[in-house]
């Protein structure tokens, strides 16, 4: 670890002696009364100069070794290990089709860390070259006739000191897979499409869930993981157990268990202040597609805190669950500290914990299809349905969302599953940190 | 519907139809529904105020109707006549009473109104604003739906 560490600070220093000897003082000093929109990160590819954004760069650095990956796509070098965490490395000029060989130098390649939507994403570029202030009015637009980079992963063209500079998009390239892959890739990703559809009605039929386009990409994921872990080669062909398995790890943390210490802090520092402009002391919410009751007991503790009055529905289509989450029973190192053990449940025997009953009554536990939400008049502050798009076909999942935009409140919050995309004009997305978190406009 | 309501409905109707009709009721899985519903032909309708507001309707065929008052009055009927009717108003008022009475028991207040008897064909029954409780039950008089929509006043 320290050695990367070294070599990176040593090489960013020679860096910026390089990038400072090559400006005169003058034009140092001229920089500093530029008036500018964005900074952009320029390096070189064979020939071209490329600039990214440099709020989509997390960090810059030299790097000999990287753990190559098994079968996969060409343009992707392998992984790497930034500090702990895992991630994938690209060559660009692979990626794009640039046809460039240059030599390696000896202190490693250059590598830019991204990050976008979350992910991280190292590339390979053959020089990193400044860091230029520039302002949005001087970028061109790009040209079809550009050929190499598609025209859509470029955000522009700029001249700087009588070079031209190619601004990518990022965003556009590394952000939405399925796109660039397509874009790209024609040929491969089409192959590729095809077994993740053979792959996804396989887990739709033997999961008895619906995979669409509000929870495809999760399963994309999970799908490439299957196919890592089993060395796929061919179809796959999964059997009921791997379908369950896979759809398991698709649902929301805890989804079998009360919320722990971390998603606590998250609700309480993150959802209630938004709640606090909402509702004044009385606050009313439902659970949609509850199951066995954890995640009801979880967020009415928790509203209670900050809340005198919760009235809280749960509500789940399946008989036997919701029966069982009425009165739920547990064992006690299932409760997490923050709930109280103690204060809020009684032991019945050993260690077997039941939820008293006063509190039991607090929640109204339903027997109720999340489909037929329209029927129902009531409204809330706030509506959690982890996970349901598994449950419905989309369009069922798209009437259901619009429904729940009836049920709220202005402003009201909806928090839907870790893995579920959704895309409606109603509500605007706020980044949580451990629940998806929608805002009704 | 609230989790309590639903087995005091579907144990009282078990109980009301082997203690008065045949021993032998098969229960089916119960649905939920807003949609339409097309009546078989006979429809008993007990409405529920109170806390709640709602109905319990049991549905049934015209024969399976004929067949379950003959069994409870121990003799052939043969038409949907004022006696047949007032077997089967019983038979919903005793399935609603019973459910009411368990509910009682539970800390929930409901009240009953009169039932009302509905035979005709093609007879449709929509609720859009409220999500009802379908349980299928079988008899060897024949089969019939019980269908509870319940809907809470507090808590609006």
């Amino acid at each position: 670890m320290s050695d990367i560490k070294g070599m990176d600070f040593n090489y960013l220093m020679q860096n910026q002696q390089k990038i400072n000897s090559s400006l005169s003082i003058q034009e140092r000093d001229n920089k500093k009364i530029i008036e500018y929109d964005s900074k952009i990160v320029s390096f070189r590819i064979g020939n071209q100069f490329y600039g990214i954004d440099i709020m989509m760069v997390k960090e810059i650095l030299c790097e000999k070794k990287f753990t190559p990956i098994p079968n996969a796509l060409d343009f992707v070098r392998g992984v790497f290990n930034l500090r702990g965490e895992i991630i994938p490395i690209i060559e660009l000029s692979r990626l794009f089709h640039l046809d460039v060989e240059y030599e390696v130098p000896k202190e490693g390649e250059s590598v830019i860390i991204l990050k976008v939507e979350n992910l991280l994403i190292g590339v390979i570029v053959e020089e990193i070259m400044q860091v230029f202030p520039i302002q949005n009015s001087n970028i061109q637009p790009p040209s079809s006739l550009l050929g190499s980079i598609n025209e859509e992963y470029i955000s522009g063209i700029i001249d700087i000191e009588k070079r031209l500079y190619v601004i990518l998009d990022t965003e556009a390239i590394f952000g939405n897979k399925e796109k660039a892959k397509k874009e790209i890739l024609a040929q491969e990703s089409d192959l590729a499409e095809e077994v993740f559809m053979y792959f996804s009605n396989q887990v739709e039929e033997l999961g008895g869930v619906h995979i669409h386009s509000v929870n495809k990409n999760k399963f994309r994921k999970l799908y490439a993981a299957y196919v890592k872990e089993n060395n796929v080669k061919d179809m796959p062909k999964l059997t009921k157990d791997d379908a369950d398995k896979i759809v398991k790890q698709f649902y929301s943390v805890n989804t079998e268990g009360f919320w722990n210490e971390k998603q606590y802090s998250s609700f309480k520092n993150e959802i209630c202040p938004l709640l606090k402009k909402v509702a004044s002391s009385e606050i009313k919410g439902i659970d949609i597609g509850c199951g066995n009751g954890y995640e009801s007991f979880s967020l009415y503790f928790i509203l209670q805190e900050t809340f005198s009055n919760v009235q809280l529905v749960a509500t789940d289509s399946n008989l036997g669950a919701i029966s069982n989450a009425s009165g739920l029973e547990v064992d006690g190192n299932e409760i997490p500290n923050w709930m109280g053990a103690d204060k809020n449940f009684i032991n019945v025997n050993g260690n077997r914990y039941k939820i008293k009953k006063e509190i039991n009554d607090k929640i109204y536990f339903e027997f109720h299809d999340a489909k037929n939400l329209s029927s129902d008049d009531r409204k809330f502050q706030i509506i959690v349905a982890r996970d349901l798009s598994l449950f419905m076909k989309e369009s069922e999942y798209v009437q259901f969302i619009k429904d729940v935009a009836e049920h709220l409140v202005p402003n009201g919050i909806l928090i839907v599953g870790d893995s579920e995309v959704i895309t409606s004009d109603t509500f605007i997305r706020m980044e949580g940190q451990d629940f998806s978190v929608l805002i009704k406009k | 519907m609230r989790v309590e309501y639903i087995n005091p409905f579907v144990e009282s109707a078990m109980s009301v139809l082997k203690s008065t009709v045949s021993e032998n009721v098969k229960r089916g899985t119960p649905k939920l529904s807003t949609s339409i519903n097309n009546i078989q032909g006979v429809a008993i309708i007990v409405g529920l105020a109170g806390q709640v507001s709602g109905r319990v309707v049991l549905d049934m065929s015209e024969e399976t109707a004929l067949n379950i008052a003959s069994s409870m009055n121990g003799e052939r009927l043969d038409s949907l006549d004022e006696l047949v009717s007032a077997t089967l108003t019983e038979l919903g008022n005793m399935i609603t009473g019973n459910a009411v009475t368990k509910l009682h028991e539970l800390g929930f207040k409901f009240d009953l109104t009169p039932p009302a008897l509905f035979a005709g064909s093609n007879l449709r029954l929509t609720d859009s604003k409220v999500e009802a409780l379908v349980v299928p039950l079988e008899l060897e008089e024949g089969s019939l739906c019980i269908n509870v929509a319940i809907k809470e006043n507090i808590y609006k």
